[in-house]
């Protein structure tokens, strides 16, 4: 990466606002820079946290599942049988995002691990002007989980092979099952300061959970309390019938999805056909 | 330390009281509200609800034990969205007061933490159980259902004369109330009885802190079939605008909110 946008992304111009590059004179991706901290993108996390949490609980503790078992159920897909009832074995087992402290506990090792090995990795650009460049850790990765999914085969959370890794910080999609608060009590378990080039949380609200004044303050408020057990990035999707009408039809790509039905707030899929169908015709009432 | 049975914690739950708070649902209630949304928590003790989802036979349990001391460490842990937001717990069901000794204890060792709680309840309960299970609650939701009494013998099952007795008690003693009024067309949608209610709750004076009104929605209806039971209303599922502009000209002079409205 960095080969390349040493050539197709110097950048003159941004390079004479940069300290150190005119004096260099040396273009920015060239080593013009004084403080050259690169984001390094870590990519799906959650899946490898909730995959180590799976191994654990039936490879080790409760011993339901041999590696060898696990491994050939993989191998094949989670196909036949044999693989069909590990997979199922493996979806229950505890997953990140729903504040239970052993798993998310391992995800969180995952983070302190990959933050200790990142300072022994040099840049292209380390001893060739800098006076220092080195990497930063970031979940930030914008849609890499997608096309790096697709190079991933069959994991041991249950995941099949080529769908998506979980995006950025947040629990891979459709795993997170308590609720946004929860949500929020897993990732403030993260150590989240230390992850200085971006650390993404993504969730999805209904637009009726936000509607009207009073609603929306309790938004800020949710804001507010997330902010101050250290989230400083989050982004959030409001959904509309569209996405609602994809969510009846794949019910397990969307087992995250919360709206609000009528007095309460409820996981989308687990509604029967005809309040999802009420909800869908609400919402595009309102909206 | 008590146990209690309940189905579900719902948490970011933004209708059942001020701020963010996390819902309760406690098996088990006394009432039979042809209405009811939530029938898995009529009768008491586990049940089984079937269903399939994507094509896939599933089936959900509802109902699981838990003792007061940790039920309350896990609604503690949501503890900073109710400080931000003025919100806190609240224990419905169901009808909560069934279980008063597990509620009122969760209750006091919240309280303990510096959480407030609320009950959601219909009211059907002896005095004294209902004094002592908001003995350390903030708030009372408390429903109306219907003035006169036969109509809510009609609707429930069972006379509204203590429900009633019990209301202006608890404003008597100054609890802060939140008044809730679900109105379902062909059963309690009579505007001269809706008038009578709203006369009754603006007699309690200034500890109604709200008074909401909760049109009928037939949402629960899946819950039924779910569960093998016959839906009991049958007729008219949508309450017309018409009724709700004669709702409005009642003119008791209280003020209301009227739940799915946005101003």
């Amino acid at each position: 990466m960095a080969k390349f946008l040493a050539i197709y992304d110097a950048d003159p111009f941004a390079s004479a606002f940069i300290d150190n590059c005119m004096e260099k004179g040396k273009l920015l991706k060239n080593g013009g820079c004084q403080y050259d901290v690169i984001s390094q993108s870590n990519i799906g996390p959650a899946v490898l946290g909730n995959s180590f949490a799976a191994i654990k609980k039936l490879v080790f503790d409760e011993k339901k599942v041999s590696w060898e078992e696990l491994k050939q159920a993989m191998e094949a897909n989670w196909e036949g049988e044999d693989g069909k009832r590990i997979r199922k074995l493996c979806k229950e087992a505890p997953k990140f995002g729903n504040d239970e402290d052993e798993v998310d506990g391992i995800v969180a090792d995952i983070f302190e691990s990959y933050l200790e090995l990142l300072p022994a990795y040099k840049t292209d650009r380390t001893g060739k002007g800098p006076e220092i460049s080195c990497y930063t850790m970031s979940t930030s990765n914008i849609t890499s989980y997608v096309p790096n999914g697709l190079d991933v085969g069959a994991t041991p959370d249950g995941r099949m092979p080529i769908p998506p890794l979980n995006e950025g910080c947040s629990p891979t999609q459709g795993t997170d099952v308590n609720g946004p608060t929860a949500v929020i009590r897993s990732v403030a378990k993260l150590p989240n300061w230390k992850v200085a080039a971006g650390q993404l949380l993504n969730m999805r609200f209904a637009p009726g959970t936000l509607a009207g004044e009073e609603n929306l303050h309790k938004f800020v408020g949710f804001l507010r309390a997330s902010q101050r057990m250290g989230i400083y990035h989050n982004q959030f999707n409001v959904i509309d019938s569209k996405t609602l009408r994809d969510a009846q039809k794949h019910p397990e790509q969307y087992t995250d999805l919360i709206v609000r039905v009528a007095g309460y707030c409820a996981q989308f899929v687990s509604l029967m056909p005809e309040t999802q169908d009420a909800v869908i015709a609400r919402t595009e009432n309102v909206w | 330390m008590e146990k209690g049975l309940i189905s579900t914690i719902q948490g970011y739950s933004i209708k059942d009281g001020p701020g963010i708070r996390s819902t309760v649902f406690c098996v088990g209630c006394n009432l039979r509200c042809r209405w009811c949304s939530n029938p898995e928590l009529m009768l008491p003790g586990k049940k089984v609800m079937r269903f399939s989802l994507g094509g896939e036979e599933r089936q959900q349990e509802v109902g699981y034990e838990i003792e007061s001391r940790a039920l309350a460490e896990k609604l503690a842990r949501d503890r900073m969205f109710y400080a931000e937001t003025g919100g806190g717990v609240t224990f419905s069901g169901g009808e909560a007061a069934l279980q008063w000794k597990f509620v009122a204890e969760t209750a006091k060792i919240l309280s303990g933490m510096g959480i407030s709680s609320a009950l959601d309840t219909a009211g059907d309960v002896p005095w004294e159980v209902l004094d002592a299970v908001t003995e350390d609650m903030e708030y009372v939701l408390y429903d109306v259902k219907t003035f006169d009494d036969a109509m809510h013998r009609r609707c429930t099952g069972r006379s509204n004369a203590r429900i009633l007795e019990n209301l202006k008690k608890l404003a008597a003693k100054g609890r802060m109330l939140i008044i809730r009024m679900v109105i379902v067309p062909e059963y309690n949608d009579d505007l001269e009885d809706v008038r009578k209610r709203m006369e009754l709750v603006k007699s309690l004076g200034a500890c109604v802190k709200r008074v909401d009104i909760l049109p009928y929605h037939t949402l629960g209806k899946g819950k039924y079939q779910r569960l093998g039971i016959p839906y009991p209303i049958k007729g008219k599922e949508e309450i017309p605008q018409t009724y709700w502009n004669e709702f409005r000209q009642l003119g008791v002079g209280i003020s209301i909110v009227i739940a799915g409205e946005h101003g």
